[in-house]
Protein backbone atom coordinates (compact mmCIF):
# COMPACT_ATOMS: atom_id res chain seq x y z
CA UNK A 1 0.00 0.00 0.00
CA UNK A 2 1.55 3.19 -1.03
CA UNK A 3 1.35 6.66 1.16
CA UNK A 4 -1.58 7.76 -1.24
CA UNK A 5 -3.99 5.00 -0.48
CA UNK A 6 -6.80 4.87 1.22
CA UNK A 7 -6.32 3.91 5.07
CA UNK A 8 -8.38 1.19 4.64
CA UNK A 9 -7.58 -2.03 2.36
CA UNK A 10 -9.33 -4.76 1.11
CA UNK A 11 -9.13 -6.79 4.32
CA UNK A 12 -11.24 -4.18 5.98
CA UNK A 13 -13.89 -3.60 3.35
CA UNK A 14 -11.74 -2.18 0.16
CA UNK A 15 -12.26 1.44 -1.40
CA UNK A 16 -16.29 0.87 -1.59
CA UNK A 17 -16.48 1.25 2.40
CA UNK A 18 -13.77 3.50 2.46
CA UNK A 19 -15.96 6.24 -0.08
CA UNK A 20 -19.09 5.57 2.30
CA UNK A 21 -17.48 6.39 5.32
CA UNK A 22 -16.08 9.30 3.65
CA UNK A 23 -19.51 10.19 2.53
CA UNK A 24 -21.16 9.48 5.88
CA UNK A 25 -18.29 12.17 7.35
CA UNK A 26 -18.85 14.63 4.73
CA UNK A 27 -22.62 14.61 5.12
CA UNK A 28 -23.79 15.94 8.06
CA UNK A 29 -20.88 18.30 7.95
CA UNK A 30 -22.03 19.54 5.00
CA UNK A 31 -25.20 21.11 5.77
CA UNK A 32 -22.90 22.90 8.14
CA UNK A 33 -21.20 24.56 5.48
CA UNK A 34 -24.11 25.35 3.35
CA UNK A 35 -25.72 27.27 6.28
CA UNK A 36 -22.34 28.82 7.07
CA UNK A 37 -21.57 29.98 3.55
CA UNK A 38 -25.26 31.30 3.01
CA UNK A 39 -24.75 33.93 5.62
CA UNK A 40 -24.00 35.71 2.35
CA UNK A 41 -26.39 35.98 -0.57
CA UNK A 42 -24.91 33.68 -3.53
CA UNK A 43 -26.54 31.39 -6.20
CA UNK A 44 -26.22 27.99 -6.82
CA UNK A 45 -23.16 28.13 -8.96
CA UNK A 46 -21.13 30.74 -7.17
CA UNK A 47 -21.85 29.05 -3.32
CA UNK A 48 -20.26 25.54 -5.43
CA UNK A 49 -17.59 27.72 -5.99
CA UNK A 50 -17.38 29.16 -3.22
CA UNK A 51 -16.91 25.90 -0.95
CA UNK A 52 -14.84 24.74 -3.63
CA UNK A 53 -12.11 27.78 -2.72
CA UNK A 54 -12.44 27.25 1.25
CA UNK A 55 -11.06 23.30 -0.02
CA UNK A 56 -14.77 21.72 0.29
CA UNK A 57 -15.38 20.39 -3.37
CA UNK A 58 -18.76 19.22 -3.73
CA UNK A 59 -20.38 17.85 -6.75
CA UNK A 60 -23.40 19.58 -8.03
CA UNK A 61 -25.47 16.41 -7.50
CA UNK A 62 -24.97 16.39 -3.97
CA UNK A 63 -25.07 20.47 -3.39
CA UNK A 64 -28.08 21.43 -5.51
CA UNK A 65 -30.27 19.16 -4.21
CA UNK A 66 -29.00 19.68 -0.66
CA UNK A 67 -29.80 23.62 -0.87
CA UNK A 68 -33.23 23.28 -2.24
CA UNK A 69 -34.09 20.68 1.12
CA UNK A 70 -32.45 23.25 3.22
CA UNK A 71 -34.68 25.48 1.62
CA UNK A 72 -37.78 23.62 1.92
CA UNK A 73 -36.74 22.84 6.07
CA UNK A 74 -37.46 26.96 5.97
CA UNK A 75 -33.11 27.62 6.53
CA UNK A 76 -32.67 29.40 3.62
CA UNK A 77 -34.52 31.91 1.77
CA UNK A 78 -34.03 32.33 -2.09
CA UNK A 79 -35.57 34.52 -4.82
CA UNK A 80 -35.28 34.58 -8.28
CA UNK A 81 -33.55 37.69 -10.14
CA UNK A 82 -31.64 39.14 -12.84
CA UNK A 83 -28.22 39.44 -13.01
CA UNK A 84 -25.92 39.56 -15.56
CA UNK A 85 -28.82 39.62 -17.54
CA UNK A 86 -30.26 36.48 -16.90
CA UNK A 87 -32.16 35.06 -14.23
CA UNK A 88 -30.47 33.25 -11.06
CA UNK A 89 -31.91 31.95 -8.17
CA UNK A 90 -30.12 33.73 -5.27
CA UNK A 91 -30.14 32.05 -1.49
CA UNK A 92 -29.98 33.19 1.80
CA UNK A 93 -29.82 31.84 5.35
CA UNK A 94 -33.30 32.85 6.92
CA UNK A 95 -33.81 33.34 10.52
CA UNK A 96 -34.67 29.95 11.38
CA UNK A 97 -31.52 28.97 9.58
CA UNK A 98 -29.34 30.96 11.87
CA UNK A 99 -30.65 29.74 14.44
CA UNK A 100 -30.02 26.30 13.61
CA UNK A 101 -26.96 27.07 12.68
CA UNK A 102 -25.94 28.59 15.83
CA UNK A 103 -26.64 25.24 17.58
CA UNK A 104 -24.96 23.27 15.02
CA UNK A 105 -21.82 24.75 15.20
CA UNK A 106 -21.89 24.34 19.03
CA UNK A 107 -22.14 21.09 18.39
CA UNK A 108 -19.76 20.55 15.74
CA UNK A 109 -16.85 22.36 17.90
CA UNK A 110 -18.19 19.81 20.79
CA UNK A 111 -17.25 16.65 18.37
CA UNK A 112 -14.22 18.47 17.00
CA UNK A 113 -12.63 19.03 20.86
CA UNK A 114 -13.19 15.18 21.82
CA UNK A 115 -11.77 14.15 18.53
CA UNK A 116 -9.23 16.27 18.70
CA UNK A 117 -8.37 14.64 21.70
CA UNK A 118 -8.60 10.93 21.21
CA UNK A 119 -6.58 11.61 17.99
CA UNK A 120 -4.60 13.16 20.05
CA UNK A 121 -4.33 9.82 22.34
CA UNK A 122 -4.29 7.50 19.22
CA UNK A 123 -0.37 5.70 18.80
CA UNK B 1 -27.93 24.63 -26.57
CA UNK B 2 -29.92 21.93 -27.98
CA UNK B 3 -27.61 19.17 -25.60
CA UNK B 4 -28.63 21.05 -22.42
CA UNK B 5 -31.77 21.42 -23.39
CA UNK B 6 -32.20 18.03 -24.34
CA UNK B 7 -30.66 17.56 -21.11
CA UNK B 8 -32.80 19.47 -18.74
CA UNK B 9 -35.70 18.09 -20.55
CA UNK B 10 -34.66 14.36 -19.64
CA UNK B 11 -33.98 15.30 -16.20
CA UNK B 12 -37.70 16.84 -15.72
CA UNK B 13 -39.23 13.98 -17.14
CA UNK B 14 -37.81 12.10 -13.66
CA UNK B 15 -39.00 14.48 -11.44
CA UNK B 16 -42.14 15.33 -9.30
CA UNK B 17 -44.64 17.61 -11.77
CA UNK B 18 -44.97 19.84 -8.54
CA UNK B 19 -41.34 20.96 -8.88
CA UNK B 20 -40.51 20.02 -12.14
CA UNK B 21 -40.38 22.92 -13.80
CA UNK B 22 -38.69 25.12 -10.69
CA UNK B 23 -35.93 22.29 -10.48
CA UNK B 24 -35.52 22.71 -14.91
CA UNK B 25 -35.53 26.69 -14.19
CA UNK B 26 -32.75 25.80 -11.84
CA UNK B 27 -30.34 22.97 -14.02
CA UNK B 28 -30.17 25.43 -16.66
CA UNK B 29 -29.63 28.78 -14.99
CA UNK B 30 -26.11 26.60 -13.37
CA UNK B 31 -25.32 24.65 -16.50
CA UNK B 32 -25.01 27.81 -17.91
CA UNK B 33 -22.79 29.24 -15.16
CA UNK B 34 -20.83 26.57 -15.74
CA UNK B 35 -20.19 26.89 -19.42
CA UNK B 36 -19.82 30.80 -19.12
CA UNK B 37 -16.97 29.86 -16.72
CA UNK B 38 -15.53 27.91 -19.25
CA UNK B 39 -15.90 29.96 -21.72
CA UNK B 40 -14.09 32.55 -19.45
CA UNK B 41 -11.05 30.24 -17.98
CA UNK B 42 -10.51 29.28 -22.35
CA UNK B 43 -11.42 32.35 -24.10
CA UNK B 44 -13.69 30.77 -26.21
CA UNK B 45 -17.17 29.44 -25.91
CA UNK B 46 -17.65 25.23 -25.46
CA UNK B 47 -17.86 23.23 -28.64
CA UNK B 48 -20.77 20.83 -28.65
CA UNK B 49 -18.56 17.85 -27.95
CA UNK B 50 -17.32 19.83 -24.39
CA UNK B 51 -21.15 20.56 -23.64
CA UNK B 52 -21.99 16.84 -24.06
CA UNK B 53 -18.84 15.92 -22.10
CA UNK B 54 -19.93 18.45 -19.22
CA UNK B 55 -23.02 17.17 -19.29
CA UNK B 56 -22.24 13.56 -19.21
CA UNK B 57 -19.94 14.47 -15.85
CA UNK B 58 -23.27 15.67 -14.47
CA UNK B 59 -24.41 11.99 -14.83
CA UNK B 60 -27.54 10.34 -16.56
CA UNK B 61 -30.68 12.08 -16.24
CA UNK B 62 -32.25 9.77 -14.36
CA UNK B 63 -29.58 9.40 -11.44
CA UNK B 64 -29.76 13.67 -11.12
CA UNK B 65 -33.54 13.61 -11.26
CA UNK B 66 -33.14 11.31 -8.03
CA UNK B 67 -30.85 13.51 -6.08
CA UNK B 68 -33.86 15.65 -5.82
CA UNK B 69 -36.25 12.88 -4.71
CA UNK B 70 -36.67 12.21 -0.70
CA UNK B 71 -35.63 8.82 0.33
CA UNK B 72 -37.84 7.09 0.89
CA UNK B 73 -39.01 3.49 2.45
CA UNK B 74 -41.69 1.95 3.27
CA UNK B 75 -41.28 0.64 6.82
CA UNK B 76 -39.32 3.28 9.14
CA UNK B 77 -36.16 2.07 10.35
CA UNK B 78 -37.47 1.82 14.31
CA UNK B 79 -40.49 -0.15 13.21
CA UNK B 80 -38.03 -2.76 11.06
CA UNK B 81 -37.46 -5.33 13.45
CA UNK B 82 -40.68 -5.68 14.63
CA UNK B 83 -41.90 -6.01 10.81
CA UNK B 84 -40.09 -8.43 10.42
CA UNK B 85 -40.90 -10.55 13.51
CA UNK B 86 -44.61 -10.00 12.56
CA UNK B 87 -44.33 -11.03 8.93
CA UNK B 88 -42.57 -14.27 9.59
CA UNK B 89 -45.49 -15.27 12.00
CA UNK B 90 -47.97 -13.93 9.11
CA UNK B 91 -46.21 -15.53 6.41
CA UNK B 92 -46.21 -18.46 7.99
CA UNK B 93 -50.06 -18.61 9.18
CA UNK B 94 -50.52 -17.41 5.19
CA UNK B 95 -48.68 -20.34 3.84
CA UNK B 96 -50.45 -22.66 5.89
CA UNK B 97 -53.53 -21.56 5.20
CA UNK B 98 -52.41 -21.06 1.48
CA UNK B 99 -51.69 -24.87 1.35
CA UNK B 100 -54.68 -26.19 2.90
CA UNK B 101 -56.91 -24.20 0.86
CA UNK B 102 -54.82 -25.63 -2.03
CA UNK B 103 -55.16 -28.96 -1.10
CA UNK B 104 -59.20 -28.46 -0.51
CA UNK B 105 -59.13 -27.53 -4.25
CA UNK B 106 -57.14 -30.16 -5.12
CA UNK B 107 -59.79 -32.89 -3.01
CA UNK B 108 -62.61 -31.14 -4.72
CA UNK B 109 -61.09 -31.42 -8.28
CA UNK B 110 -63.33 -33.28 -10.59
CA UNK B 111 -60.43 -33.87 -13.36
CA UNK B 112 -56.73 -33.71 -13.22
CA UNK B 113 -54.73 -31.89 -15.96
CA UNK B 114 -51.07 -30.76 -16.14
CA UNK B 115 -52.01 -27.11 -15.41
CA UNK B 116 -53.84 -28.13 -12.11
CA UNK B 117 -50.44 -27.82 -9.82
CA UNK B 118 -49.29 -25.04 -11.44
CA UNK B 119 -52.37 -23.34 -11.04
CA UNK B 120 -52.54 -24.79 -7.26
CA UNK B 121 -48.43 -23.00 -6.86
CA UNK B 122 -49.93 -19.64 -8.22
CA UNK B 123 -52.84 -19.11 -5.57
CA UNK B 124 -50.46 -20.31 -2.83
CA UNK B 125 -48.11 -17.55 -3.79
CA UNK B 126 -51.07 -14.87 -4.33
CA UNK B 127 -52.37 -15.74 -1.10
CA UNK B 128 -49.00 -15.15 0.51
CA UNK B 129 -47.91 -12.20 -1.45
CA UNK B 130 -51.37 -10.62 -0.21
CA UNK B 131 -50.39 -11.43 3.48
CA UNK B 132 -47.08 -9.54 2.47
CA UNK B 133 -48.83 -6.65 1.11
CA UNK B 134 -51.13 -6.59 4.01
CA UNK B 135 -48.42 -6.26 6.64
CA UNK B 136 -46.28 -3.94 5.15
CA UNK B 137 -49.38 -1.98 4.41
CA UNK B 138 -49.94 -1.58 8.23
CA UNK B 139 -46.59 -1.09 9.30
CA UNK B 140 -46.00 1.43 6.13
CA UNK B 141 -48.94 3.50 8.13
CA UNK B 142 -48.86 2.89 11.50
CA UNK B 143 -45.54 0.89 12.46
CA UNK B 144 -44.24 4.07 13.95
CA UNK B 145 -46.94 4.76 16.69
CA UNK B 146 -46.54 0.67 17.12
CA UNK B 147 -42.98 0.90 17.84
CA UNK B 148 -43.71 3.90 20.41
CA UNK B 149 -46.06 1.87 22.08
CA UNK B 150 -45.82 2.15 25.98
CA UNK B 151 -44.64 -1.78 26.17
CA UNK B 152 -41.25 -0.69 24.57
CA UNK B 153 -40.35 1.85 26.83
CA UNK B 154 -41.86 -0.43 29.90
CA UNK B 155 -39.07 -2.99 29.33
CA UNK B 156 -37.29 -4.64 32.35
CA UNK B 157 -33.73 -6.14 31.74
CA UNK B 158 -34.47 -8.86 34.38
CA UNK B 159 -37.53 -10.52 31.95
CA UNK B 160 -35.04 -10.67 29.60
CA UNK B 161 -34.36 -14.53 28.73
CA UNK B 162 -31.42 -15.83 30.04
CA UNK B 163 -29.12 -17.35 27.84
CA UNK B 164 -25.22 -18.45 28.16
CA UNK B 165 -24.63 -17.31 24.50
CA UNK B 166 -26.71 -14.84 23.55
CA UNK B 167 -26.18 -15.31 19.73
CA UNK B 168 -28.09 -19.14 20.32
CA UNK B 169 -31.28 -16.72 21.55
CA UNK B 170 -34.35 -18.57 19.39
CA UNK B 171 -36.94 -15.48 18.43
CA UNK B 172 -39.83 -16.63 19.69
CA UNK B 173 -41.76 -16.24 16.25
CA UNK B 174 -39.71 -18.10 14.31
CA UNK B 175 -40.48 -20.73 16.72
CA UNK B 176 -43.98 -20.26 16.02
CA UNK B 177 -43.60 -20.12 12.43
CA UNK B 178 -41.87 -23.36 13.05
CA UNK B 179 -44.78 -24.96 15.22
CA UNK B 180 -47.24 -23.80 12.44
CA UNK B 181 -44.96 -25.94 9.73
CA UNK B 182 -44.92 -28.53 12.36
CA UNK B 183 -48.53 -28.47 12.11
CA UNK B 184 -49.33 -28.26 8.50
CA UNK B 185 -46.88 -31.10 7.73
CA UNK B 186 -48.78 -33.24 10.35
CA UNK B 187 -52.17 -32.95 8.92
CA UNK B 188 -50.72 -33.14 5.63
CA UNK B 189 -49.34 -36.82 6.65
CA UNK B 190 -52.30 -37.58 8.36
CA UNK B 191 -54.60 -36.29 5.67
CA UNK B 192 -53.42 -36.48 2.68
CA UNK B 193 -53.45 -40.14 2.16
CA UNK B 194 -56.98 -41.09 3.21
CA UNK B 195 -57.38 -37.86 0.79
CA UNK B 196 -55.75 -39.24 -2.22
CA UNK B 197 -57.38 -43.02 -1.80
CA UNK B 198 -61.13 -41.24 -0.82
CA UNK B 199 -60.68 -40.05 -4.71
CA UNK B 200 -59.97 -42.91 -6.04
CA UNK B 201 -55.79 -42.80 -6.19
CA UNK B 202 -53.69 -45.77 -5.01
CA UNK B 203 -50.44 -45.51 -2.56
CA UNK B 204 -48.03 -48.36 -2.35
CA UNK B 205 -44.88 -47.28 -0.57
CA UNK B 206 -44.29 -51.12 -0.21
CA UNK B 207 -40.80 -50.26 -1.63
CA UNK B 208 -39.75 -48.07 1.16
CA UNK B 209 -41.52 -49.46 4.09
CA UNK B 210 -42.76 -46.94 6.92
CA UNK B 211 -41.89 -44.06 5.27
CA UNK B 212 -44.18 -42.24 6.09
CA UNK B 213 -44.64 -43.87 9.71
CA UNK B 214 -41.28 -42.85 9.86
CA UNK B 215 -41.75 -39.26 9.17
CA UNK B 216 -44.68 -38.37 11.59
CA UNK B 217 -43.23 -39.89 14.12
CA UNK B 218 -39.93 -37.33 13.10
CA UNK B 219 -42.58 -34.57 12.79
CA UNK B 220 -43.75 -34.85 16.20
CA UNK B 221 -40.02 -35.06 17.72
CA UNK B 222 -39.83 -32.10 15.79
CA UNK B 223 -43.05 -30.22 17.12
CA UNK B 224 -42.21 -31.58 20.52
CA UNK B 225 -38.76 -30.11 20.62
CA UNK B 226 -40.23 -26.53 18.99
CA UNK B 227 -42.78 -26.46 21.82
CA UNK B 228 -39.84 -26.71 24.26
CA UNK B 229 -37.97 -23.90 22.44
CA UNK B 230 -40.99 -21.91 22.72
CA UNK B 231 -40.40 -22.20 26.62
CA UNK B 232 -36.68 -22.50 26.50
CA UNK B 233 -35.61 -19.75 23.81
CA UNK B 234 -32.40 -20.76 23.02
CA UNK B 235 -30.41 -23.44 21.45
CA UNK B 236 -28.85 -26.47 23.81
CA UNK B 237 -26.27 -29.00 22.49
CA UNK B 238 -28.58 -31.45 22.99
CA UNK B 239 -31.40 -30.14 21.95
CA UNK B 240 -29.26 -29.08 18.41
CA UNK B 241 -28.13 -32.48 17.96
CA UNK B 242 -31.58 -33.53 18.04
CA UNK B 243 -32.54 -31.26 15.78
CA UNK B 244 -30.29 -32.29 13.56
CA UNK B 245 -31.07 -36.09 13.77
CA UNK B 246 -34.54 -35.22 12.93
CA UNK B 247 -33.56 -33.59 10.22
CA UNK B 248 -31.06 -35.93 9.04
CA UNK B 249 -34.21 -38.36 9.53
CA UNK B 250 -36.55 -36.36 7.44
CA UNK B 251 -33.93 -35.71 4.53
CA UNK B 252 -33.62 -39.69 4.55
CA UNK B 253 -37.26 -40.58 4.04
CA UNK B 254 -37.82 -37.45 1.72
CA UNK B 255 -35.38 -38.89 -0.66
CA UNK B 256 -36.60 -42.42 -0.28
CA UNK B 257 -40.37 -40.89 -1.47
CA UNK B 258 -38.03 -39.66 -4.47
CA UNK B 259 -36.45 -43.12 -5.61
CA UNK B 260 -40.19 -44.64 -5.67
CA UNK B 261 -40.92 -44.66 -9.48
CA UNK B 262 -44.26 -44.45 -8.86
CA UNK B 263 -46.05 -42.40 -5.71
CA UNK B 264 -49.77 -42.76 -6.44
CA UNK B 265 -51.35 -44.91 -9.39
CA UNK B 266 -55.00 -44.88 -10.27
CA UNK B 267 -57.74 -47.68 -8.76
CA UNK B 268 -60.22 -48.68 -11.49
CA UNK B 269 -63.21 -46.27 -10.32
CA UNK B 270 -60.78 -43.47 -11.20
CA UNK B 271 -60.29 -42.79 -15.24
CA UNK B 272 -57.07 -41.24 -15.87
CA UNK B 273 -54.74 -41.52 -18.81
CA UNK B 274 -51.52 -43.06 -18.37
CA UNK B 275 -50.01 -39.10 -19.10
CA UNK B 276 -52.26 -37.58 -16.57
CA UNK B 277 -51.01 -39.91 -13.88
CA UNK B 278 -47.57 -39.38 -14.64
CA UNK B 279 -48.08 -35.30 -14.52
CA UNK B 280 -49.56 -36.32 -11.06
CA UNK B 281 -46.57 -38.10 -10.08
CA UNK B 282 -43.92 -35.73 -11.57
CA UNK B 283 -45.92 -32.77 -9.29
CA UNK B 284 -45.84 -34.72 -6.10
CA UNK B 285 -42.11 -35.84 -6.71
CA UNK B 286 -41.61 -31.77 -7.39
CA UNK B 287 -43.33 -31.10 -4.06
CA UNK B 288 -41.09 -33.69 -2.18
CA UNK B 289 -37.74 -32.29 -4.13
CA UNK B 290 -38.95 -28.83 -2.90
CA UNK B 291 -39.72 -29.99 0.27
CA UNK B 292 -36.02 -31.59 0.54
CA UNK B 293 -34.24 -28.11 -1.05
CA UNK B 294 -36.17 -25.96 1.86
CA UNK B 295 -34.48 -28.67 4.49
CA UNK B 296 -31.27 -28.76 3.06
CA UNK B 297 -31.46 -24.93 3.74
CA UNK B 298 -33.08 -24.25 7.00
CA UNK B 299 -30.42 -27.18 8.22
CA UNK B 300 -27.49 -26.04 6.65
CA UNK B 301 -28.12 -22.55 7.53
CA UNK B 302 -28.77 -23.56 11.60
CA UNK B 303 -25.56 -25.59 11.70
CA UNK B 304 -23.49 -22.72 10.02
CA UNK B 305 -25.32 -20.57 12.44
CA UNK B 306 -24.91 -22.29 15.54
CA UNK B 307 -21.04 -24.85 15.34
CA UNK B 308 -19.14 -21.81 15.96
CA UNK B 309 -20.98 -21.02 19.29
CA UNK B 310 -20.20 -22.43 22.77
CA UNK B 311 -23.72 -23.37 23.78
CA UNK B 312 -25.00 -24.83 27.11
CA UNK B 313 -24.59 -28.45 27.67
CA UNK B 314 -28.23 -29.24 28.85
Amino acid sequence: MSSTDPPFGNDHGGPELNDRLRMELRRGSLALAVLAALRREEYAYSLRKKLQAVGLDIEEGTLYPLVRRLEQQGLLHSQWREGDNRERRYYTISALGEAVLQVLIGEWQTINKSLHQLLEEAP
Amino acid sequence: MNLVQRYIQAVKLELPVAVREDIGRELQSTIQDELEAFAQRNGRSPSEAEVGEHLKRMGHPVRVASTYWTRRSLVSEAAYPLYKQALLVAMSVYVTIGVLMAVAELGQAQTWGLLMFPRVLYDIAATVLFGFFAITLVFHYFGDQIAAQPYFWRWRTERLPSVESPAAYLPRPQTVSELLGNVFALTLLAVGPLGFRAYGFTLDFSPVGGVLAALLVLTLLDFGLNLLNLLQPYWTKAKLIVRLLVGLGVGFCLVQLLLIPQLVGASSTLTLNPSQLSSINLSLKFTVGICLAILVWTEGRALLRLLPLRLPRF
